[in-house]
């Protein structure tokens, strides 16, 4: 049942008259540790005080001062003190109102020491499989996210392996968005948004961007030579494609990591000044998000090879950016990429 | 019968019935005597039922109603049955808001006799 094998588990056993603290002990004491609380308000303050928590209170409820409901009020209000299973020491006529209080159960006086131990025996080990259990959840729970998020990563490298290049894109804009969101807090620009908005989806967001090219025909593509103007029309939709795509993966509204890929499939190729697609937003109406991954989006596609043209150096790279901040890009963010420079050099050079 | 020690205590035993069970209290300890026998010198030095009559020629009731009803919880775990009993109707009483110095006088008898039976224990089992 428990998994202490070498230490016993222990019991605060919580009543206004000694005979009655000591007779308990003498009933548990071969099996657990006990300790002793003498009223409520010793029993709150060991509760909250001591680093080793009881794993069950045994709790009179008539006593002196603070009575054993308002203990348990004060315990079921702490998100710790809350789980611990507490068995009342009852009078006639409380059980109800105790365990509607949230006790798990009760023993009456006079004691009856079978009883004691069998319901202290029953709650500790439903309580200890409860506590694996919550355990088990959570772990799977984020079992589940990390996948989720690989699944979407390899998926969008997949994609950009279609495009033939290398799926360094991919890698690289989520470490450049890393690198640029991290400067931005640094330097407290949109850091209060950024923290609101849980940056760290955000980053992790940025490199499903282009996910939207998967419905963006080969001959379109991967064409080498310049695109006329109804190509690029075509290769214009992969933002609502992208956004579509995410859209239906979203099963409720809440999941802030795939509202950011949905934000940031749709909006990182608007423009500051309103003349980006597809939906001309300009300024602060688009998205902070999509702002962060156009300017590294950008960033990282001059100074790389690709089907259509060659690589620009950083400092080309730099300034095409700073050329167009104000009108394609957020004069901000421009500025905070101006001052981690050093960092994206280094980046590229992986 | 057998003329061990065990036999002749148990006769002794059921000589302080009423007023204590010694079985039954002994049973709720364990058969722990060492603890049994220490805990009734205990309640016999802790004088509950004379702060008991003190609050009963008051008019506090709940005062009443909460010191009749924990030396109802101590006597029924001692196997004090006499006292459990007064203190019972001493704690109906006064939680209904009747006047309880008339339970006083038998309060006193069953105190009394209680107190005989563990000095009579106590006495032959040789504990001071």
């Amino acid at each position: 049942m428990s998994e202490d094998k070498t230490e016993k588990l222990k019991i605060m056993v919580v009543d206004d008259i000694e005979i009655n603290r000591i007779i308990l002990e003498e009933i548990l004491s071969d099996i657990y540790e006990i300790e002793q609380a003498a009223d409520g308000i010793e029993a709150v303050e060991m509760l909250f005080n001591d680093v080793d928590k009881p794993h069950l209170v045994l709790l009179d409820i008539m006593m002196p001062g603070m009575d054993g409901f308002e203990v348990l009020d004060k315990m079921k209000a702490d998100p710790v003190l809350g789980k611990i299973p507490v068995v009342f020491i009852t009078a006639a006529n409380e059980e109800v109102k105790g365990l509607n209080a949230g006790a798990v159960d009760y023993i009456s006086k006079p004691f009856e020491p079978e009883i004691v131990q069998l319901r202290v025996a029953n709650q500790l080990e439903l309580s200890l499989y409860r506590e694996k259990l919550e355990r088990m959840v959570e772990q799977k729970a984020t079992e589940l996210v990390a996948t989720k998020e690989t699944f979407l990563e390899t998926m969008a490298s997949m994609i950009e392996y279609r495009s033939l290049e290398s799926g360094q894109h991919v890698k690289s804009t989520k470490k450049l968005t890393g690198i640029l969101v991290r400067q931005l807090l640094k330097k407290k620009t949109y850091d209060q948004e950024l923290i609101g908005m849980d940056y760290d989806a955000l980053i992790k967001a940025a490199p499903l961007h282009d996910v939207g090219k998967i419905g963006i025909p080969d001959n379109i593509l991967l064409k080498p030579g310049k695109l006329t103007p109804e190509e690029f029309k075509i290769i214009e939709t992969h933002t609502v494609i992208g956004s579509e795509v995410i859209k239906s993966m979203m099963l409720n509204s809440e999941d802030t990591y795939l509202n950011h890929c949905y934000d940031i499939s749709r909006s990182h190729h608007e423009r500051w000044d309103g003349k980006g697609y597809p939906d001309g937003l300009s300024g602060e109406n688009i998205p902070l998000s999509a702002r962060i991954v156009a300017v590294v989006d950008v960033y990282d596609a001059l100074v790389s090879e690709r089907c259509y043209k060659k690589a620009f150096t950083h400092e080309e790279a730099m300034g095409i950016l700073q050329h167009d901040s104000g009108t394609h890009f957020d004069p901000k963010i421009i500025e905070t990429l101006l001052e981690v420079q050093d960092q994206l050099i280094k980046n590229h050079l992986h | 019968m057998s003329e061990n020690d065990t036999t002749k205590k148990d006769i002794d035993y059921a000589d302080l019935l009423p007023a204590l069970d010694v079985k039954d209290g002994l049973g709720r300890l364990m058969n722990n005597k060492k603890i049994y026998f220490k805990l009734l010198k205990s309640f016999v030095d802790q004088k509950m039922v004379d702060g008991l009559v003190v609050s009963m020629n008051s008019d506090d009731f709940s005062k009443i109603a909460q010191e009749a009803h924990a030396l109802k919880g101590v006597t029924a775990n001692l196997g004090l049955k006499e006292l459990n009993k007064s203190a019972v109707d001493i704690e109906a009483k006064a939680k209904s808001g009747t006047k309880t110095s008339e339970l006083i006088p038998s309060l006193k008898e069953a105190d009394k006799e209680a107190s005989q039976s563990i000095d009579t224990l106590l006495e032959s089992e040789g504990v001071t």
